[in-house]
């Protein structure tokens, strides 16, 4: 790779300019002898063919000078973010057993000062042009590196597991990735591009600093700001400018007093987390680009690529493949056309990395058989578009950045006073996320205090921007979601009400974040059914022509400014949920689906085609709607709906019962649903917010229970599983309805012993000894009458 | 004392780093190291909610070196001196 790219300069006209940083300026015709002269400087440091080195430095002519030096000097280079603090640093430098970091004058004290071994810091500091006669000194490189001996890069990526990985891409599959880059978004020598996006980030290296230098286009380099960024595109006649979605929105958004003139920005491409489509909407209008969004991830380099058009933006969106890239979608073959539900994707590419550094295991569930296993679910439509629904991996995009929850759950269960935790992420409105904490402590803790421990320990990125703390991270009807569904066990069991305070402080939250997206995108379905209550209460109250202000007493003592904000947010939000019923009205839910998307859909999936029954549960959302989105998205059989009724039946596979008149409803609904769940159907119970339940409580037998133990009774008395789906306004405007993990604590043999003896599991007894006439008896035998109905029919089978 | 404009700081800081109280942000608090950690994303947010609920013109190079950034007064005054 990097012969090739020495060669290429020499074509270019030596008075061209490479790098520009500042006032200082590199040219073509100089690069050459300062990667001989810096190549040099770190043989003399024994730095050899083959040994690791690591990069950590902003974007500067030092980084890029580094890069091509180590890789000329045939080291492989670990990429490492210059955020990272000094502990994290150690352990990569470890990992990587890398001979050296280069870094700045002022971030080697600092990591010395943190215990990073002096002897492995190597500062790179004001690198200057070097005349050929230094380049003639004794202490020049012998040309040890030939083809195919180049190191290649080590990148960083977060693992689901706590553990940081390191992702190994040879020299080979480097160039790979380069050339797909050129087939696609070809960079030229009069190209000039400003580098916004970090080196360390795999875009940022591989397209923006290497694609680029390799083309001989000028490079810009200066940390991003709205304002600066914008100018320098402005004053440097810029033609490329790759960002991060959260970077074009705050450029979108910013209230230039001038309209900045891009007319020279030829390519505005959007890397690093999804581009919603408002981030889009707002750039193009604000600078008349529309930006282009470049799909891949570390392991994979450029996967697809797409430009957004005006009025084109389709949710999911991400464009076609790469050219030499191939898309495939697990259970469906090749083509991925299998209706528009989501299927885990493969990427098969040239550029594919090759495995993690030293984790064989997690290697060898991503890297399989010449793929990558990307972790993203999405489909392929008959024009070879591809859409992407959500991600069946735990993991967190700040900014463009991964972020492993169990990292940084690991990190906060070593504060004394923590006693469990779940991190999770919290959607912006450039479709990344925030990481949020949630909590059960000792002792009372600060959220500073907190922050603080995080900070000092991990990138401050990584480190939550919310602290929530509860009782219980148990209070709801999945516990923790990322375990498997045998293991929430306990957590149905702990189960209890809230106290008014816990609830208080989440009225509190919702008031002043959450608001703006009803029904919140939290992996935990407690929580999001939680705030789809609050909120419902609120738009109620608003709906009866309550003003702002006497809504305000729900908020205390926030200031009036806020409560007013927060009530035209809910005003807004009625208006959309207004719009959306004249839409429904008029086109049906035809009409609907493109402003919806669903997120695990792939549970339901996966209990039709096994013919397995089970009871999805919902709230606050019409049944018709939710069960028509489910069924258009999954390619169930259509609905038939009976007008005026309060059933909906799917024909073979769901029953949809709306508990809207009366609580009895729900009781007929357990009755109907143990037949059909025997039957292997899958059954739906909707839930209005005023009678039959609620997110705070679930009536079963005509007696009111908890919703979490409400679920867990449904549980106990079907021995299906149960599934919460929860909906809410996602920050680009699209409805996203969202399929949790099943609820299945084996059934009636771990009710809770207390249960036994409440008048609702005594009525629960009661109709099923009346229900099973020939085996009276507690839930314990009707569970055993149900499983031995189960054999009974396998064997019929 | 604190300032209208002081007052109006915190509020904005809490609002942007999605802390919970605003007990715990006084006008000494830092913003970066050693105080609230905002990282460079949440301060880039910052400004352009400074920029919004002021009608003013931020830049964070201008920011940096002015050390505007140290302490919540120190942004406050900052923002003082913008609106003249």
């Amino acid at each position: 790779m990097i012969d090739k790219m020495l060669e290429r300069f020499a074509f270019f006209q030596p008075g061209f300019t490479a790098l520009v940083q500042g006032n200082r300026v590199v040219r073509y015709g100089e690069l050459p002898r300062m990667i001989e002269s810096l190549g040099s400087r770190l043989y003399a440091d024994g730095v050899r063919p083959g040994h690791t080195i690591a990069v950590r430095m902003p974007n500067s002519i030092e980084t890029a000078l580094s890069v091509l030096a180590g890789a000329r000097l045939g080291a492989r280079i670990l990429m490492l973010d210059y955020t990272l603090k000094p502990g994290e640093v150690d352990a990569y430098r470890c990992k990587a057993d890398a001979v050296k970091i280069l870094c700045a004058g002022p971030d080697a004290e600092n990591l010395a000062r943190h215990g990073v071994p002096a002897g492995v810091l190597l500062t790179v500091d004001a690198i200057q042009p070097v005349t050929a006669e230094m380049a003639d000194s004794p202490q020049a490189a012998p040309n040890e590196v030939g083809p195919g001996r180049e190191g290649g890069f080590l990148l960083l990526s977060s693992g689901t597991t706590g553990t940081p990985k390191i992702v190994v891409r040879t020299a080979a599959q480097t160039e790979a990735a380069l050339d797909i880059f050129d087939s696609t978004l070809p960079v030229g020598t009069g190209d000039r591009v400003l580098c916004t996006m970090p080196f360390f980030h795999s875009f940022g290296l591989l397209y923006v600093l290497l694609t680029s230098l390799r083309s001989g286009a000028q490079l810009h380099m200066e940390p991003f700001s709205p304002r600066t960024t914008a100018a320098t595109v402005e004053r440097n006649r810029i033609t490329i400018l790759p960002a991060a979605p959260f970077m074009l929105r705050l450029m979108a958004e910013t209230p230039f007093s001038k309209r900045p003139d891009f007319s020279s920005l030829r390519l505005a491409v959007s890397a690093g987390s999804a581009l919603p489509a408002a981030v889009a909407a707002g750039f193009l209008e604000q600078f008349g680009v529309a930006i282009t969004q470049s799909y891949g991830s570390t392991e994979t380099g450029p996967a697809a690529v797409g430009r957004m058009e005006p009025g084109a933006a389709r949710p999911g969106w991400i464009g076609k493949p790469y050219a030499g890239v191939v898309f495939e979608f697990a259970g469906s073959g090749a083509a991925g056309e299998s209706g528009k539900q989501g299927l885990p994707i493969s990427v098969r590419s040239p550029a594919n990395a090759a495995g993690y550094l030293g984790d064989a295991a997690a290697s060898a569930g991503v890297f399989r058989d010449g793929a990558v296993l990307t972790g993203d679910l999405g489909y392929r439509d008959g024009a070879g578009e591809i859409f992407i629904l959500g991600r069946e991996r735990p993991m967190l995009n700040v900014a463009g950045k991964k972020v492993s929850p169990a990292e940084v759950e690991a990190c906060l269960r070593t504060h004394p006073q923590v006693v469990d935790v779940l991190v999770q992420g919290v959607p912006t409105p450039a479709g990344d996320e925030r990481v949020r904490a949630v909590l059960v402590c000792r002792l009372p803790v600060t959220d500073l205090e907190l922050r603080q421990f995080c900070t000092e320990r991990l990138a401050d990125f990584k480190a939550p921007r919310e602290f929530v703390f509860v009782d219980n991270l148990s209070e709801g009807p999945l516990g923790k979601t990322r375990l498997p569904p045998t293991a929430s066990t306990g957590a149905v069991r702990k189960a209890r009400l809230p106290r008014k305070s816990w609830l208080r402080r989440r009225i509190e939250l919702a008031a002043t974040r959450i608001l703006c997206l009803p029904f919140h995108i939290a992996p935990n379905s407690a929580f999001a059914m939680k705030y789809a209550d609050i909120s419902g209460r609120l738009r109620y109250r608003l709906s009866l022509g309550e003003t702002p202000e006497s809504v305000r007493h729900v908020f205390g003592d926030m200031p009036a400014r806020r409560a007013g904000e927060i009530a035209m947010e809910i005003t807004i939000q009625s208006q959309k949920a207004k719009l959306l019923t004249c839409r429904a009205a008029s086109s049906g839910i035809d009409g609907l689906l493109p402003l919806v998307r669903c997120r695990g859909g792939e549970r339901l999936l996966d209990l039709h085609e096994k013919g397995q029954g089970a009871i999805v549960i919902f709230a606050h959302m019409g049944p018709r709607f939710v069960s028509g989105i489910l069924t258009a998205k999954l390619g169930i059989p259509s609905l038939q709906v009976r007008r005026g009724g309060v059933r909906i039946r799917l024909p073979e596979t769901m029953e949809v019962w709306f508990a809207d008149d009366s609580q009895d409803r729900v009781t007929l609904f357990l009755k109907r649903a143990v037949e059909y769940i025997r039957s292997g159907r899958v059954v739906v119970l909707a839930l209005d917010g005023k009678q039959g339940g609620s997110s705070e409580s679930l009536t079963i037998m005509g007696q009111t229970q908890h919703f979490s133990r409400g679920i867990g009774l449904l549980n106990s008395i079907t021995g299906a599983p149960v599934i919460p789906v929860s909906g809410y306004w996602a920050p680009d405007g699209m409805i996203e309805i969202v399929v949790h993990e099943p609820l299945d604590i084996g059934g009636s043999a771990n009710v809770p012993k207390g249960e036994r003896g409440s008048a609702a599991m005594k009525a629960a007894v009661k109709w099923m000894e009346s229900l099973v006439r020939e085996r009276p008896g507690d839930l314990r035998s009707l569970s055993r009458f149900i499983e031995g109905q189960e054999l009974a029919d396998r064997k019929d089978v | 004392m604190e300032s209208s404009t002081q007052q109006r700081v915190i509020e904005i800081v809490l609002a942007t780093a999605g802390l919970n109280s605003a007990t715990q942000v006084t006008a000494e608090t830092q913003l970066l190291n050693g105080g609230l950690s905002l990282d460079s994303v949440v301060v880039l947010e910052l400004l352009l909610a400074l920029e919004k609920e002021f009608k003013i013109e931020l830049n964070a190079q201008e920011l940096f070196e002015a050390q505007a950034l140290k302490t919540v007064s120190s942004l406050a005054g900052f923002v003082d001196k913008k609106l003249g």
